[in-house]
């Protein structure tokens, strides 16, 4: 039986986009033994559960989102604790692995360095890659930013429907639907890039407004003149 | 001109504690002044992905820990050092963990920047950054990697004049005197044209 371990590589926890993502997908995978973790719940001590539920999983699918054009920190902690254990331990049951990150550029490409770091962890951490989505405009699939009825979204909704197909089509090896895929893949929303960029910069201004602050949104508190 | 050294504390990967001793002998030797940021995984809390420094309190992060001081210092030096292990291409978590708090330096808006979409610039300075990379041994795959993020990482900082550099072997060390050197010279004589 195939033990599917959803990792929400996001700080923001259930929060985040990462983790809706992942719920979303999940409903398409219902079947199997499946769980929706966030990295963020194993701080500490608690790390050494998820790497142990890691260890023991069939299928890992790691969502986050770009931090300075890689990965997060927690995420990447992750990561490096579970090659080390893995090795201590001497695992080496195959664990197949799907990526997902998701930037708030509409520039879908500009999570290809990422991508290329979590194949490389695969390849360290002896996992087998098996696939790796880049999204762009990332804010569109956040609530709090847009409403999920709204047409912009439905478009890339569209888009992230292919994802749970690739993941199914891969997770069952009996599919007479066989994927022939290549190793990345790249999506955005179809929105021409610089109404995203004026709408995301005015949804930004109102929320400034809304939280009535003090300073204006480039206020810059340590210019040698503040400090 | 002064420097900033983002490094982690009692790092055992092969060549980190000379390459580290020949970063401060060149500073030295070009009379720049530097500050030493040695920190550990608990130094400094990772970001949480609020955006209340853009939001809330524009500019600071709303966590009050070295992560705030780490921002303040960075953005006001010339030159800002950071010497991390490459793990998967990418830097180590602890370093990772204090990158990340420098989005408050960086302002919300997007903005196009050689017809990419990036989040504007907050200060109208932001000092040369050099990434120095250490591998216990020669791996091509990672420093292609961590070349590529650096590459990317240097447009989102807002630093020209920058070079990233990797030490897989004790002789490749040397480099660094000729990048810094070189870096701070340009760096002197572009100020004195400024």
């Amino acid at each position: 039986m195939k033990e599917v371990l959803l990792i929400n590589g996001s700080p923001k926890g259930k929060k985040a986009t990462s983790h809706t993502l992942l719920e979303y997908i999940e409903t398409f995978i219902e079947t199997y033994n499946t769980e929706v973790v966030s990295i963020s719940d194993f701080k500490g001590n608690k790390m050494s559960d998820l790497l142990a539920k890691a260890a023991s999983s069939t299928d890992m699918v790691i969502s986050f989102p770009l931090y300075l054009d890689s990965i997060p920190a927690i995420l990447q902690e992750f990561m490096e604790e579970l090659t080390e254990y893995r090795k201590l331990n001497n695992l080496s049951d195959n664990i197949n692995l799907f990526t997902i990150v998701n930037c708030g550029s509409p520039e879908e490409t500009q999570t290809e360095v990422a991508l290329k770091i979590m194949m490389c962890f695969a390849n360290r951490c002896d996992l087998t890659w098996q696939f790796g989505i880049g999204i762009g405009m990332g804010c569109l699939l956040n609530p709090e930013v847009f409403f999920p009825e709204h047409m912009f979204v439905k478009n890339v909704y569209e888009e992230i429907d292919k994802i749970p197909t690739i993941i199914t089509n891969l997770l069952y090896p009996d599919n007479d639907y066989v994927l022939i895929s290549p190793k990345l893949g790249f999506l955005s929303g179809k929105i021409a890039r610089q109404f995203y960029i004026r709408k995301v910069n005015s949804i930004w201004k109102e929320k400034v407004k809304k939280n009535r602050i003090i300073h204006p949104i480039g206020y810059q508190p340590y210019s040698i003149h503040m400090l | 001109m002064h420097a900033v050294i983002l490094h982690e504390k009692d790092n055992d990967c092969k060549n980190y504690t000379k390459t580290y001793s020949k970063i401060i002998s060149v500073l030295l030797e070009l009379k720049s002044t530097y500050e030493n940021l040695e920190i550990t995984k608990n130094s400094l809390k990772s970001c949480m992905g609020c955006l209340d420094c853009w939001l809330k309190t524009p500019g600071e992060c709303v966590i009050n820990d070295f992560g705030r001081i780490f921002a303040s210092k960075v953005i006001n030096s010339d030159l800002f050092i950071i010497l991390t292990p490459i793990v998967f291409g990418n830097y180590s978590n602890t370093i990772k963990r204090a990158l990340e708090r420098l989005i408050s330096n960086l302002h919300p808006y997007f903005e196009l920047i050689n017809g990419e979409t990036h989040h504007k610039r907050r200060y109208n300075k932001y000092p040369i950054v050099i990434p120095i990379g250490i591998l216990n041994e020669s791996n091509l795959e990672e420093e292609r990697l961590f070349r590529a993020l650096i590459k990317r990482n240097l447009i989102n900082l807002y630093s020209e004049g920058s070079k990233e550099i990797i030490i897989s072997s004790e002789n490749q060390i040397i480099e660094i005197e000729n990048i810094l050197t070189f870096t701070l010279l340009n760096k002197n004589r572009m100020g004195v044209l400024v």
